[in-house]
């Protein structure tokens, strides 16, 4: 398949796949009807997750399992740089785009209310980034909705992308500060994305590149490398903080969720699929900080992440940030991608 | 050699720690077994638990309501601020297992009903929509109005 084909298909089957999954509401807890909530109140804590041999035994299956992948990827890892030099040179042009988008349709969504919880009505709640976060709570912080339209604005165009992805780091912070440690649980997954915007600009399909703006400030190479490390550090640390406070922590959630959208387990108990689920999270999580298997790792989330939806009938633009990050460490891999080369005003004339 | 050995195998070193560590960790954390803290906000403990109840009743000019009482709880729109968000906050109304509404004030419009058996249950929610929840569990009442006369009539 040529490449022009890909760039026209691949687009709308995404967008297919965005809009077909939109009657059901957001996050994973609020998908629960009235009688299941009722179940889940008095569901006793089950034993995997209390047992210190099983726990011990699945610790010791999930280290063993990931050390093997490990010594795996130092096998293979001329062959994984030689399959995917094509997309090395991409990258830097196309990642941004990609970021700029899921942010940009996260923030505009949520601060217009296009992002409801259960008990919401779409369109009257304004939230911060997720469903959960709604800014009607507060006191005071109403005027983070016309940010995040402003910011979302910027980046979905390109333009003064760096400076609005500064911009979303900030909102990432405020909303620690606005609604408290629960939202530790998410400003990591949009900080990370804005700090790449931040680094490497708004790439291809942007105002800044069509304009030919200077890149302000030059980022040297070296920052540019530690800024990867720590996009990678935030998005792994993340998924490793939601597997032991979501999941190893409140294991019952995660099985009425499964419960609830039919999750086909071969046979096995509720109880072992969610321990499963939940080592691997962690794993995936550590990998990813650690800036090991970081392609195959992100490769896993989109499949999860789409596997979710389509099994709860949840709307994939819920995690469009997320989509977006893993979809970025997939091209890039563990090392920093190269910048976009900056287009001049000379060769603009040209074109 | 042993160099050698550590910078190739340090993240794994790290990851079996951390994995170790939860291991040891998680089965004290979940011998309490309280309920998930996203979904549920518990009454405080300080206060005794209102007993939730439901009241129907029809209006001079048609249609029927529901009156929810629970002492201690205090309906709220979800724009005010919050001083005790266990105390204070809104109720998921639900005909059979459907959400018909959000009951910020204690009565709730049900319209006309027709002839038949209508159930409806009133859930507490705190102002962030999670469950509240006491010693006895859910903060919830049922309540069912029979309507005289044959279904489809």
């Amino acid at each position: 398949m040529s490449r022009t084909k890909l760039f026209r298909i691949l687009p709308a089957a995404a967008a297919a796949f965005f809009t077909t999954q939109s009657d059901a509401f957001g996050h994973e807890a609020w998908l629960l009807t009235p009688m299941e909530v009722e179940e889940l109140s008095r569901a006793p804590m089950p034993g995997v997750f209390t047992d210190p041999y099983v726990l011990g035994l699945g610790a010791l299956a999930a280290g063993l399992g990931a050390m093997a992948a490990l010594q795996i990827e130092h096998k293979h890892r001329r062959r994984e740089e030689r399959l995917t030099a094509p997309l090395a040179e991409i990258t830097g042009g196309l990642a941004p785009v990609l970021v700029r988008a899921g942010l940009a349709v996260m923030m505009i969504l949520g601060a217009l209310g296009g992002l409801p919880r259960e008990g919401t009505e779409p369109w009257t709640q304004p939230v911060l980034f997720v469903p959960d976060m709604q800014l009607t709570l507060l006191g005071g912080w109403d005027w983070l909705a016309p940010a995040q339209i402003i910011l979302g604005t910027l980046l979905a165009l390109g333009l003064a992308t760096r400076a609005a992805a500064v911009g979303v780091i900030g909102l990432a912070v405020l909303g620690a500060f606005a609604f408290g440690g629960h939202f530790w649980a998410y400003a990591p997954h949009f900080a990370a994305p804005a700090l790449i915007l931040a680094v490497y600009g708004g790439g291809w399909l942007s105002v800044d590149r069509a304009l030919a703006l200077p890149p302000v400030p030059a980022i040297p190479d070296a920052a540019r490398v530690h800024a990867w490390r720590v996009v990678l550090a935030l998005v792994g640390g993340t998924f490793v903080y939601l597997g032991i406070t979501y999941k190893l922590f409140q294991p019952t959630l995660l099985i009425a969720i499964l419960d609830h959208g039919d999750f086909p387990t071969l046979g096995l108990p509720f109880e072992l699929v969610a321990l499963v689920m939940t080592g691997v999270e962690i794993v995936a999580g550590l990998l990813l900080a650690m800036g090991r298997l970081v392609r195959p790792v992100a490769l896993f989330l989109i499949g999860a992440f789409s596997f979710f939806a389509v099994m709860l009938g949840e709307t994939p633009l819920f995690h469009a940030n997320l989509y977006a990050t893993a979809a970025m460490l997939l091209m890039a891999g563990a090392t920093a991608p190269r910048p976009l080369e900056p287009r001049t005003r000379a060769v603009l004339k040209l074109a | 050699m042993i160099r050698i050995f550590i910078d190739r195998h340090w993240h794994g070193f790290v990851m079996a720690c951390v994995l170790a560590t939860l291991a040891i960790t998680a089965p004290h954390v979940n011998a309490a077994g309280q309920p998930p803290s996203q979904v549920f906000v518990e009454w405080p403990k300080g206060r005794p638990a209102p007993e939730v109840r439901l009241t129907a009743g029809q209006y001079a000019q048609g249609g029927w309501y529901i009156d929810i009482s629970a002492d201690g709880f205090v309906f709220t729109d979800l724009c005010q601020s919050v001083d005790g968000p266990q105390t204070i906050g809104h109720a998921h109304v639900y005909q059979g297992h459907e959400k018909i509404a959000s009951a910020f004030h204690p009565r709730v419009s049900l319209g006309e009903l027709g002839p038949g058996t209508h159930n409806f249950s009133a859930m507490l929610r705190a102002q962030d929509h999670r469950a509240l929840i006491g010693p006895e569990g859910l903060l919830k009442a049922e309540i069912t109005i029979t309507i005289p006369g044959h279904r489809g009539s």
